[in-house]
């Protein structure tokens, strides 16, 4: 073997300081004081102390090893003798099946997801770990398929007919000519299988359980409030972690145990495995065998884990809590049956679709005594009339915010954003409902107008908007302001707060045409199991203390007129949280609008295209 | 017949295991593309056309094309950087090669959002590399490397780079050494003995990359809505709506159904070309 040469090794080193320039970058925020990974501000170590004492991180990362490391091994072995019988028989349908091989590579993850719940559903299978690996399984041989037959091309047949001519059985020849000669295939597609199970999001967040949490999940509904360092802490560990492993495991290859080699590297993946598992285990369990279990679904970064952990004592049972991003999203999962929550937040508009689809029981008010601690014109609204179905759990609204060291001159409303000063400096939410919507108050109508002459109006500004737009977010458009990429925005008022505590320059603005409001509120599934320990946890969030305690963690508006007195003033204060009293008055929640959602999506589609 | 039986033998486990969590889930997918959306987003059972009849619209082929164009340019690219890298490594001295390979994957498991806000936190305008930049003295305004079409080439190149190299690796780690020898001793020169010798034996791997580049590529939506600033919809985007804002689950489903066909289409060409070139060769 010739030696390597020095563009080879120039060439090679350019590309891995491509691969780990992030890896290095996610390192040193890991040690980054400030909890917004935006801004450097000193060093620490409590992100790694913290992480170690989330139970929640710890024990999604668990799941998400052990559905890796489940489904890689089942999709190696299921997908090596797939490549191997199709590159070795030629039989009728072949094709056939090779094309079939392939669809679960080109079929979009959200579709793959949905059907499969909905396949899960109708045969009764329970959704949790299992779910998730067979899921895994089913996207993952495909992947391992494909490397191992590309592996398998032009591979020498007459190895294997010479080990035949030998005397080897056809088993022998496989184990020990076939399967070394076509082992890096093997390897390359294992690699990769294994990569997109640590990393799939969607797939997982339609096939999981309430209990069965893992840590892409977990990830995705942090951003709202931007991954916090502990999930750097979390990728540094792992990364020393998976480094001592590859070390170990090419010791042991270069100690020459040849024949052995295979099963020693098996059995230390195993070992590694069920040590790694253990020791989360032992980690993140708190020991839990109460009898009860509560299943919350939830937004995500809505509730902190301190008011669960209070409930679960004072109560003496365990909830099981699930996040989401989306009504949507969560209607999707409540859709297609087979979800088992018991407790589930929704917004106004969502609260009337899921009435109408049958999807929720009303709720028992006599359970919940502290309803009479919320203020009352956070009940009995139009989405749920008399509170049938729904009480409220927080509100918010949207609203404008700029940076006066940027922008000089008053901003009073939507009419500014089409300012042609703000060329390329705009962020807005990424929300079909609300930026049509607010097209649609700019020009004086009503967000929810579905008039198609209106909307026109609304596509065209819209499409004359499009050169002001630095980016649509609705995850974390705060980020856009804090660190100065954008000069102004229209964001969710608890953004707005954020972004102004990091950077003192920006100012909010109560648009003067209309403000866009959304309240969650709590509803019951029908189906839910434990829906009077549900209503107990409704009356126990309506806790003054707790409702307060919520309040600080998360700067959304808090429609406990009893927990208010307890709230800190700088928050209260806060017309990005707290609009003032007329403003709310002429706010507006969206409504359902029924088919004609068409024409916003279409009137999207246009305005992106 | 003892030959037809072995070969169903072993294909059994995959015919089972797809027939049950594949085959059957995908019929409910192509048997909802031909149902209606209910007035408050459930599903209507009235078989109808509809949904397929929606999609020719011209609005909706830029939007298919503008997808095949992103995803064409990431293939493109991660095939360019990435099989001069997969050839290095696969013939680098056998003691190296594993663990070169384990270097090369062991960033994609740390999670891709992390590492896409990382990225973020790399090029944006008061970002790491401006600062570094502007401090050398190299140029003296930020540049605005974050929320156009560049930046999403480069995220998604990152996140897909390592499904083109493990496939090329496999490939070329099998080549067969004599025969570049040889080709050297007849006096070829480097390209002519890279095109009639490492090209057409490295194929499968190629052809293996391009498709689990260029085909999950269509699926990506956090890349151009992350790095991009979500300012152009694409197919990804017009699918996840279908079922996260219009709640409209025949539509979405029919786009599937379209993207599905359109795609093996695509592959069933690209074998039967690479067959051709095949015959020719040899």
């Amino acid at each position: 073997m010739k030696k390597m040469n020095i563009w080879s090794i120039l060439y090679s080193i350019l590309i891995y300081t491509f691969l780990y320039l992030p890896i290095f970058i996610l390192v040193m925020y890991s040690f980054n004081n400030s909890k917004l990974n935006s801004v450097w501000t000193g060093f620490t170590t409590k992100w790694y102390v913290n992480l170690f004492h989330d139970a929640a991180i710890l024990n999604a990362m668990k799941n998400t090893l052990l559905i890796a490391f489940v489904s890689t091994m089942f999709s190696i072995v299921i997908g090596t003798l797939t490549a191997v019988g199709l590159y070795r028989y030629s039989f009728k349908g072949k094709k056939f099946i090779e094309s079939f091989l392939y669809i679960p590579v080109v079929i979009p993850e959200i579709v793959f997801g949905i059907a499969l719940l909905a396949f899960f559903s109708q045969i009764k299978l329970p959704l949790g770990l299992l779910t998730l690996i067979i899921a895994h399984i089913t996207f993952s041989i495909s992947y391992v398929v494909i490397v191992v037959k590309s592996r398998l091309d032009g591979f020498d047949k007459s190895l294997e007919e010479a080990s035949m001519d030998l005397g080897a059985t056809p088993r022998e020849t496989f184990f020990k000519v076939t399967l070394p000669l076509i082992m890096p295939g093997i390897i390359s597609g294992g690699l990769l299988a294994f990569t997109l199970s640590l990393d799939d999001v969607i797939i997982s967040f339609f096939t999981a359980g309430p209990s069965s949490t893992t840590l892409p999940l977990k990830v995705f509904s942090m951003v709202k409030f931007g991954v916090t360092p502990e999930i750097n802490a979390l990728s540094t560990i792992m990364m020393l972690f998976s480094i001592i492993f590859v070390i170990i495991a090419e010791t042991i290859k270069n100690k020459n145990l040849k024949s052995k080699k295979i099963k020693t590297i098996l059995v230390s993946l195993v070992i590694i495995a069920i040590t790694t598992s253990a020791g989360l285990n032992i980690a993140a369990d708190k020991a839990n065998s109460e009898p009860l279990v509560l299943n919350i679904f939830n937004w995500s970064e809505y509730l902190p884990q301190s008011v669960i952990d209070k409930f679960e004592q004072t109560y003496n049972v365990k909830v099981n809590y699930s996040t989401f991003s989306s009504n949507e999203e969560m209607l999707a999962k409540i859709m297609a049956g087979g979800s088992a929550y018991d407790l589930v937040v929704a917004s106004d508009y969502m609260v009337d679709i899921l009435v109408k689809q049958d999807l929720i029981q009303p709720i028992d008010k006599d359970n919940i005594p502290n309803l009479s601690n919320i203020g009352s014109s956070f009940l009995n609204l139009e989405f749920d009339k008399g509170n049938v179905y729904s009480v409220p759990y927080m509100w918010g609204d949207a609203c404008i915010v700029y940076d006066t060291s940027k922008i000089k001159g008053n901003i009073t409303g939507f009419n500014d954003l089409w300012n042609p000063a703000f060329k390329n400096s705009i962020v807005l939410l990424d929300d079909e409902r609300a930026i049509i919507g607010m097209a649609l108050q700019k020009n004086g109508y009503s967000i929810n107008d579905t008039d198609p002459e209106h909307l026109e109006k609304a596509k065209n500004d819209l499409i004359k908007l499009k050169t002001n737009i630095k980016a649509y977010d609705s995850d974390s458009p705060k980020t856009l302001l804090i660190n100065g990429e954008a000069k102004i925005g229209y964001v969710w008022g608890a953004e707005a707060y954020l972004a102004k505590k990091e950077n003192k320059n920006l100012k909010v603005v109560i648009p003067k045409e209309g403000l866009f409001l959304q309240q969650d509120n709590f509803t019951i599934p029908k189906g839910a199991k434990q829906k009077k320990l549900a209503e107990t946890f409704i009356n126990f969030i309506y806790n003054p203390e707790i409702s307060a305690e919520i309040s600080k963690a998360f700067p959304y508006a808090n429609p406990n007129i009893e927990a208010q007195k307890i709230i800190d003033q700088d928050i209260l204060n806060d017309i990005a949280v707290y609009p003032p009293e007329e403003a709310v008055k002429k706010g507006e929640h969206l409504k359902d609008i029924g088919n004609d959602i068409k024409y916003f999506d279409k009137i999207w589609s246009q305005i992106k295209q | 017949m003892k030959k037809k039986f072995s070969a169903f033998l072993i294909l059994s486990p995959v015919l089972v295991w797809m027939f049950a969590f594949f085959l059957i889930p995908l019929f409910l997918v192509v048997s909802v593309s031909f149902l209606t959306r209910g007035q408050y987003g459930g599903i209507q059972f009235n078989i109808t056309l509809d949904n397929y009849i929606r999609l020719i619209d011209p609005m909706y082929l830029k939007i298919f094309w503008n997808s095949l164009v992103i995803s064409l340019m990431t293939t493109i690219s991660c095939l360019l950087l990435g099989y001069p890298f997969a050839y290095i490594i696969g013939r680098s001295p056998k003691k190296f090669r594993a663990i070169l390979l384990m270097l090369i994957i062991l960033p994609f498991w740390t999670n891709s959002l992390v590492r896409t806000y990382a990225w973020i936190i790399l090029l944006r305008t008061e970002g790491v590399l401006n600062s570094y930049l502007m401090m050398m003295g190299i140029i003296n305004k930020p540049l605005q490397l974050l929320y156009n079409n560049g930046a999403v080439l480069v995220g998604m190149l990152y996140i897909m780079f390592p499904f083109m190299v493990l496939p090329i690796y496999a490939s070329v780690e099998k080549l067969d050494n004599t025969l570049i020898e040889a080709a050297k001793d007849l006096y070829a020169s480097p390209i002519k003995t890279f095109l009639k010798i490492t090209l057409p034996l490295t194929k499968s791997g190629i052809f293996a990359g391009c498709l689990l580049v260029f085909v999950p590529t269509l699926g990506l939506f956090f890349i151009p809505d992350l790095m991009g600033g979500s300012k152009i919809i694409l197919l990804s985007n017009l699918i996840k709506n279908q079922f996260l804002a219009a709640r409209d689950w025949p539509f979405g489903m029919a786009i599937s159904v379209l993207l599905i066909m359109l795609m093996l289409i695509i592959i069933g060409i690209m074998r039967l070309k690479g067959e051709k070139i095949d015959s020719e060769v040899f």
